[in-house]
């Protein structure tokens, strides 16, 4: 028989008055994964997590946690999962160990254990040293790492991260980068929503790409990226380029499209790499003078451009 | 049960982590019951007998005649009045000035031929000007009108003595005339103080019975306490509107806590708050200022824990339905500063007109404040209060079913 998935949304639809901020969503999430939501602002990522927290009812469809019903067994499945909201949820004016212990009790972290898991997991996100600390006293990092361990510290089996890096500095995204690693590495599956690509891309193993409340494809990075036939592109500036150029790279059965525009030419093609000699060969005997050259991979800019029309990024200014 | 237990401890928690509260708690009270203690003590800090109270009465003398000076002499022998006397021709026309335009409350004016209309037996009318935005006038009216009824006596008594002896003996010699007067005066004056016709005033309670209000620190002590009972209570909505914006009170509702429980334990800590600081302003009016509660604590406890009761459901009511900090701030003080007002907790609702007695009784305070009363002023127990007690449960139950409805978590 085989293993219930840890996360199962099937159909799922959430609608607020008349706009629909959930569209007939389905995925899976295995044990042991990092799953990613990938989407835009308003794509519906936090309105599924919310469902899946038990925060709001669907309107249809079915989500289960740990093979509980959030709409039956809301209490059994609130009791599995750790929820990182995307807002610092602390209570400012307390401690760290007394944010923490307040969090473990609500979640039913017997008594007897409570001092020594708050000690272990201010260890695990490198704050046992500001245990005492008021929580308005941390840098925003430090916040968000107290924010993460309220979030583990009854040791879920699953963890909701909503968005966890908004508005925080390279380094402190790095480093819940990494603890998210790690703490996946242990075992821990993880939920992971965010609007940063790159983010996805380092993280997940699988991710959903969400738009406009609907899932508009599943996979991993690989997978993804072949669904749509994606490219390398190959990148070269060089002065003496003209349109003439680009119809020499046309004719190549290997290129799919080439392009010329303001001294840059563009070329795509599913193994650009292995045609980088090719190119930079043709161009040099054509006269032009090359200035760089350098080649993408395709990702998930590129899927999601593909599958929406519209870029992740500019949705994201 | 430990989930409802925590939440409650962790909002103590986060009151007594702001230092200022404990001033907002119990240091304001304690200064507001001082000020209105004094200003409804008439000074000197303690409760008003009505027995040492003195008021001022202008007067204008234009008798040259011996009568005036007696009943000037009599009216100061009361020791209920002192006189400020004018001087001058003039003093007549000063007076009236003096009292319409409100620099005096009353005036006595004597006229000029008082003596001798008196002496020949005319009827004579002193005037006695009075201002109508003033109380004490009526005070002093009381003093006045019980001295002339006195004199009064003493004049019919001598005329009728005279009228007595002329029917017996014929017409009395002017020396005769005078020894009935003074044999009179002195028979009056000696049955004065033991009159055949009295009224017997029995005093019930522990001040006045009938309407007359607690006043000084009597009243100022529950009012105040109840006031700030009411006033934080109404704050503490803030904390409802700050957990929704730091979204602690959303990330609640992700653990397995029961809806049910955070509901509840926001009403209790509330309500244990409230109980702690009205314990604390209960010991302060008695250790400091020297009130009387009363002999019934459990009465005490039972208008307290009620009204304690109400004050959190209106306080989770009022956190729910806010928007913003801004908004609960604005609404808990116009609510307790106009519920105050209006129940009685400022002033006496025994002295305001029926239709505003009647408006107090609307809200919460003006039934608390009648408990309150009754324990405090009248030395009643439990079983008197209870129809205000069960008055204000109803409240506290209507508050808190509006809130469990409108509670939410963002």
């Amino acid at each position: 028989m085989a293993r219930e998935p840890v996360i199962l949304v099937r159909d799922l639809v959430k609608r607020f008055d008349s706009m629909t901020a959930v569209d007939h969503v389905s995925f899976e999430v295995e044990r042991g994964e990092i799953f990613g939501l990938l989407g835009p602002n308003g794509a519906g990522k936090t309105t599924t997590i919310s469902v899946l927290s038990c925060l709001t009812p669907p309107t249809s469809g079915e989500a289960r946690v740990c093979g509980m019903d959030v709409t039956k067994d809301s209490l059994g499945a609130r009791s599995r999962i750790g929820v990182v909201p995307q807002e610092v949820a602390l209570y400012p004016s307390l401690s760290a160990r007394e944010n923490l212990a307040f969090w473990g009790r609500m979640y039913g972290v017997p008594e007897r254990e409570l001092r020594e898991r708050i000690d272990g997991i201010l260890e695990t996100v490198q704050l046992a040293s500001r245990a005492s600390d008021r929580i308005d006293t941390f840098s925003g990092g430090m916040k968000r790492r107290v924010n993460i361990a309220a979030g583990l510290l009854h040791r879920p089996d699953v963890l909701f991260l909503d968005e966890p890096t908004v508005g925080i500095d390279p380094q402190t995204r790095r480093n819940i980068l990494e603890l998210v690693l790690s703490l996946n590495a242990d075992g821990l599956t993880v939920l992971y929503t965010t609007h940063y690509l790159e983010e996805a891309e380092f993280l997940c193993q699988r991710i959903g790409i969400m738009d406009e409340g609907r899932m508009i494809a599943v996979g991993t990075r690989r997978e993804l990226t072949e669904s749509i036939g994606a490219t390398q592109v190959i990148r070269v500036v060089a002065d003496g380029l003209d349109a003439d150029a680009a119809t020499w790279f046309k004719d190549s059965p290997d290129i799919d499209e080439a392009s010329v525009i303001e001294g840059k030419i563009s070329i795509h093609a599913r193994v650009g790499a292995n045609l980088l000699p090719t190119v930079v060969s043709r161009l040099s005997s054509s006269g032009a003078s090359i200035h760089s050259v350098e080649v993408d991979d395709p990702n998930l800019e590129s899927v999601f451009l593909h599958l929406t029309g519209k870029s992740l990024r500019e949705n994201d200014q | 049960m430990r989930s409802v237990l925590s939440i409650t401890w962790l909002n103590m928690r986060l009151l007594a982590a702001d230092r200022s509260a404990f001033f907002w708690l119990l240091g304001m009270p304690v200064a507001f019951t001082f000020v209105f203690g004094i200003a409804f003590s008439g000074g000197g800090g303690g409760d008003v007998d009505p027995d040492e109270i003195r008021y001022a009465l202008t007067v204008a003398d234009l008798d040259p005649g011996p009568l005036s000076d007696e009943l000037l002499e009599r009216i100061e022998e009361t020791d209920e009045i002192d006189l400020l006397m004018l001087e001058g021709p003039d003093a007549g026309e000063e007076a009236r000035r003096l009292v319409d335009e409100g620099e005096r409350s009353s005036a006595l004016v004597i006229p000029p031929d008082f003596s001798a209309r008196l002496a020949s037996g005319e009827r004579v009318a002193l005037l006695f000007h009075r201002n109508p935005d003033r109380t004490n006038p009526q005070a002093t009216r009381r003093t006045l009108d019980r001295i002339v009824a006195r004199l009064n006596v003493e004049a019919l008594a001598a005329e009728g003595a005279t009228e007595a002896y002329s029917l017996l003996w014929g017409d009395p010699t002017p020396g005769t005339v005078r020894r009935l007067s003074v044999g009179v005066e002195q028979f009056v004056r000696e049955s004065w103080e033991t009159p055949p016709l009295t009224v017997s005033v029995e005093r019930l309670g522990r001040s006045e019975p009938s309407d007359v209000p607690a006043m000084g620190f009597q009243h100022s002590s529950p009012a105040i306490a109840l006031m700030y009972v009411l006033l934080n209570g109404l704050m503490f909505s803030i904390m409802l509107v700050e957990e929704r914006r730091f979204r602690t009170l959303n990330r609640l509702f992700t653990a397995p806590v029961r809806r049910a429980s955070v509901i509840t334990a926001n009403f209790l800590w509330r309500f244990v708050v409230a109980m702690f600081q009205a314990s604390v302003l209960v010991v302060i009016g008695a250790l400091v200022f020297g009130v009387d509660w009363g002999g019934s604590p459990g009465g005490l406890v039972a208008v307290f824990a009620a009204f304690g009761a109400a004050v959190s459901g209106l306080s989770v009511l009022l956190g729910s339905v806010a928007r913003t900090t801004r908004q609960a701030q604005s609404a808990a003080l116009v609510l307790a500063l106009s519920m105050s007002a209006l129940g009685g907790l400022w002033w006496p609702l025994e002295i305001t007109p029926r239709a505003y007695q009647i408006a107090g009784h609307v809200v919460p305070t003006g039934w608390a404040m009648d408990a309150m009363h009754a324990l405090v002023s009248r030395g009643h127990g439990l079983p008197e209060v209870l129809p205000e007690v069960w008055t204000l449960l109803a409240f506290a139950a209507a508050f808190s079913v509006a809130a469990t409805l409108a509670f939410r978590s963002e």
